[in-house]
């Protein structure tokens, strides 16, 4: 039984990660790589449905034990969120935490929509800080780890929005903007350059008195009559600049690290090795 | 003692002066009006001083008989017409516009005294900067029509000119965004003929003011008449032909530079480095300009004005009124800083 449940699993990560959609959003909990019994299971489905009616947020819990190679654990966790439709409101506001047991083991924290806003990378950090503290505690107690991190999540949502994304928004596609400061010092800049170029002009203009330094006005036009012309190449040289980088998908915005997942999704988040 | 001479109207035998208006003369008592070949011939007839020449040397004498009341006129070695003290009348020194400063041409007034006082009147207009009270009337210490002398000169140039040019290119490639400078050196030559440049020829008139009232028409050119100075003041040189003629060379080789540089297209930048330009003076010759000299004094301080006699452009610097200066900045400053607010308000709103 137990056999042709890995058999399954196998099966649905080969098929691909796109056909998820069939799973209970209700289930917050999805233990693939057979980390918890059921009765943890089911407390931590209890304290992750507290965790989203508190702070009207999403909160997944994923292990898995054999990953797709084709993509990273930062894609599976994004992957899995966004194709099964996980998250609250327009923006899927939420936020994922995936254990990957695979050989290479990875913890990994995505967020979406109003997460990204408040969980900055300083926030991320702190969170698998914790859940890493918890790992050297004690490396099997994964029951632990969840717990942490639906603690170290709620302290942070109950803090709100931290200063460093302040000026970030989340607009109606659940992409991150960052809306800048009002340009105080640059229209004030701005004006005085104006003011001062209307002054000299105005200044100018009661200054009639110059000293003529051409004679245009006594030329004869139409004794112009150029009879020479060289154009003798001397020197050349170049000069390089490094253009930053803008085309990239991932990037900061305001105090978060985001990257777009293959759904088309702005999430934010980090992970770490364990 | 000198010649002092003025024309008195062939008919009623009362001072008869030059009308620019008309461009004729106009005797103020008896309404007769008269032009100059008319006034040429009756002054033959009557062979008057005009036919003589006199014995008097060129001398530094500055006192003259005033010819309508006898009163002894006073005036500077370089003054050619001026007016008696006492009767206001016109008398123009003729010994001292004779032999090498018997000018070749005149432009006669073609702007009355009237007309400079409208001008000045209007002086306040789009310079906001003015104090409003300046340009009153009032303030008009003196003002004086001077047929003032120029040296004209005319010029074949020929000559080289050298240039430094860069040309550039830019190209991005990679993450690196570079840009290449080509330097060219880059060689015109040719030749052109300037007429008429001319540099004021009296010490007593600043070279910028004269400058500034340039140019004059040279098609109302005419050659000169003494009658053409009747009803206002002149001068004759006191700068000669050679020693003028700098300013005037500079200003065409200047425009020389100029033209040669317009030749020098498809570049970014051109600075000329070598030139060579060969003037040669073709003609130069002397005449009287006719400019309306006005002295203002405003707040105890006097500012020269002129205004070209014959197309009435006035030239000065204008005090400026620095509370309307703080004022003026004040409010653009303001305006600009409501809009770029509302700009920059709105456009951050529809992200």
């Amino acid at each position: 039984m137990r056999r042709l449940k890995i058999l399954f699993i196998f099966a649905l990560l080969f098929i691909g990660i796109r056909s998820f959609n069939a799973l209970d959003t209700e289930q917050k909990v999805h233990d693939y790589a057979f980390l918890l019994t059921s009765e943890e299971e089911e407390k931590l489905n209890e304290l992750a449905h507290e965790f989203v009616d508190e702070y009207n947020m999403d909160i997944v819990m994923v292990t898995i034990k054999n990953r797709d190679l084709s993509l990273s654990t930062k894609e599976y966790a994004q992957d899995f969120y966004d194709y099964n439709k996980f998250g609250i409101g327009n923006t899927h506001d939420g936020l994922i935490l995936v254990i990957d047991m695979s050989s290479d083991r990875y913890f990994k924290i995505s967020t979406t929509g109003e997460a990204i806003r408040i969980y900055d990378d300083d926030r991320i950090d702190s969170i698998l800080d914790d859940i890493e503290d918890q790992i050297d505690k004690d490396y099997d107690a994964y029951y632990k780890f969840f717990e942490t991190f639906i603690n170290s999540s709620s302290k942070y949502a109950k803090m709100g929005v931290p200063s460093s994304n302040e000026n970030l928004y989340i607009d109606k596609y659940g992409d991150p903007h960052y809306r800048k400061q009002f340009p105080w010092v640059g229209i004030t800049i701005f004006s005085l350059i104006i003011s001062i170029i209307v002054i000299v002009v105005l200044y100018l203009k009661n200054k009639m008195v110059r000293k003529a330094t051409s004679a245009d006005v006594y030329l004869i036009k139409s004794t112009i009559n150029i009879t020479n012309r060289l154009d003798r190449f001397l020197t050349t040289h170049t000069t390089s600049v490094r253009i930053n980088d803008a085309s990239s998908s991932s990037g900061h915005v305001g105090g978060s690290s985001v990257s777009r997942g293959s759904s088309g999704i702005s999430h934010g988040g980090g992970g770490r090795r364990m | 003692m000198g010649n002092t001479l003025d024309h008195k109207c062939p008919s009623c035998n009362a001072v008869l002066k030059f009308n620019p208006h008309g461009q004729n003369w106009v005797c103020e008592y008896c309404k007769n009006k008269y032009t100059i070949e008319q006034l040429e011939e009756y002054e033959k007839k009557s062979n008057k001083v005009l036919e003589k020449e006199p014995e008097v040397k060129k001398s530094d004498i500055d006192v003259y008989i005033c010819p309508n009341c006898g009163a002894q006129i006073i005036t500077d070695p370089s003054v050619s017409a001026t007016s008696c003290v006492y009767c206001k009348n016109t008398a123009i020194l003729k010994d001292k516009l004779q032999g090498e400063f018997n000018p070749n041409y005149v432009i006669p007034f073609k702007k009355t005294k009237e007309d400079a006082i409208d001008a000045f009147k209007k002086l306040g207009k789009g310079k906001p900067l003015m104090p409003r009270a300046f340009s009153k009337k009032e303030n008009i210490n003196e003002m004086s029509g001077i047929y003032i002398p120029f040296w004209l000169y005319d010029y074949n140039s020929d000559g080289v000119v050298e240039a430094h040019c860069n040309r550039i290119t830019s190209w991005s490639s990679g993450n690196y965004r570079y840009t290449k400078t080509d330097t060219f050196l880059v060689t015109r030559g040719g030749n052109m003929s300037f007429e008429k440049i001319p540099v004021d020829g009296s010490k007593r008139f600043q070279n910028d003011i004269m400058n500034s009232i340039e140019p004059f028409d040279y098609n109302d050119m005419k050659e000169f008449n003494y009658s053409y100075l009747s009803g206002f003041l002149s001068e004759k040189y006191d700068i000669t032909k050679e020693e003028a003629q700098e300013d005037a060379i500079n200003r065409a080789k200047e425009s020389f530079k100029e033209q040669m540089k317009k030749d020098i297209i498809g570049y970014n930048s051109t600075t000329i480095v070598k030139d060579n330009i060969n003037l040669v003076n073709t003609n130069s010759s002397y005449v009287l300009l006719p400019v309306w000299m006005l002295n203002i004094k405003y707040k105890d301080k006097i500012y020269t004005f002129a205004m070209n006699g014959q197309t009435g452009k006035l030239i000065g610097d204008i005090p400026i009124d620095n509370k309307k200066a703080i004022l003026i900045f004040i409010i653009t400053f303001a305006i600009c800083f409501l809009i770029a607010f509302v700009f920059m308000y709105i456009s951050r709103g529809q992200i």
